[in-house]
């Protein structure tokens, strides 16, 4: 497993910088140590196990420092042990395969259907307009807030799906696997999670 | 705002058209799902069907690409910018770690 992750780290590694070996580790914490906390904290959005996280990853990094290729830059290089590492921990988090009622779509969202499954009309219940903006928007630090606050609403497992899925950009069958979950029950996750986001940022971030 | 004589129109055939097709409510699972894996061509052409007559459908198609879009891109951004960091405690804890792990 660390051979692999390591070998792929390398090869998944960051863009930048001509490749000069390694810094002094002591360095590590005071050159990386935040970014890489970041990195984590967004992905598992708890500070104690995105700390952990860190942790886990210098310490693999100072054991396999000889292992270092120079092929990515040396934050490219840890950052991928941290991204073995992420997916570890939500393979530990492994839970039951059956979905809660609550993990499932609430009346809330069901609600805004009528008795057909047509979007309700009176009042309008569909999706608002978001603007010729939205895409510009969406690069701005008002998203990023609105989009950490709304994932917290979520309930954990379709947050980690969601995770994986569109910042991890992971195969659909990988997180199946990962979190334990069956397809049909992944694709309930992500469908729960799109739709709450959708209608949480709509309120939340455009105010609509 | 009291629904225009062509929305009314048009909502009453998007009632009529659910109950020989997939509605809103069928397709907003099969759009999320078509993001995540190919979906079979029948379903496929169920989406593009829909969406070409349904304004609100195609709007949640939308918004679900700009979620994505968004959510790569707080993914890449969040951690060059400022934002949470280490506390001094962890870092110290962090820098014992390699310390001890050099010696």
């Amino acid at each position: 497993m660390a051979d692999d992750a390591l070998s792929t780290a390398t090869k998944t590694g960051a863009t930048a910088g001509a490749p000069v070996g390694l810094s002094d580790p002591k360095q590590w914490v005071e050159l990386h140590g935040d970014y890489l906390f970041r990195y984590a904290l967004i992905r598992v959005r708890n500070s104690t196990v995105a700390e952990d996280l860190v942790q886990e990853t210098l310490l693999a990094a100072f054991q396999a420092k000889d292992r270092f290729s120079g092929e990515s830059s040396e934050r490219g290089w840890l950052t991928g042990i941290l991204r073995h590492k992420i997916l570890d921990h939500f393979r530990q988090l492994k839970r039951e395969q059956t979905l809660s009622p609550a993990e499932l779509l609430p009346p809330e969202l069901e609600d805004r259907f009528d008795e057909v499954g047509v979007w309700k009309h009176e009042p309008a219940l569909g999706p608002q307009d978001w603007g010729e903006d939205a895409p510009t928007l969406i690069q701005r630090q008002e998203f990023m807030a609105a989009l950490k606050a709304c994932l917290e609403r979520l309930p954990a497992r379709s947050a980690d799906a969601f995770v994986l899925r569109e910042m991890e950009g992971e195969e659909s069958s990988r997180i199946q696997e990962l979190l334990g979950v069956s397809a049909s029950n992944f694709w309930v996750l992500l469908h729960r999670a799109r739709m709450q986001l959708r209608l949480c940022l709509e309120r939340n971030w455009l105010k609509l | 705002m009291p629904l225009s004589l062509f929305q009314r129109a048009k909502y009453r055939m998007m009632r009529l058209m659910a109950r020989v097709m997939p509605s809103c409510q069928d397709i907003t699972a099969l759009i999320s799902q078509g993001m995540d894996t190919v979906l079979p061509l029948r379903n496929r052409l169920s989406i593009r069907l829909h969406v070409a007559m349904c304004s609100l459908c195609r709007r949640y198609e939308r918004q679900l690409r700009l979620l994505r879009e968004g959510a790569r891109h707080y993914a890449d951004a969040e951690q060059n910018q400022v934002g949470p960091c280490l506390s001094p405690e962890a870092k110290e804890r962090l820098r014992a770690v390699l310390r001890r792990e050099e010696r």
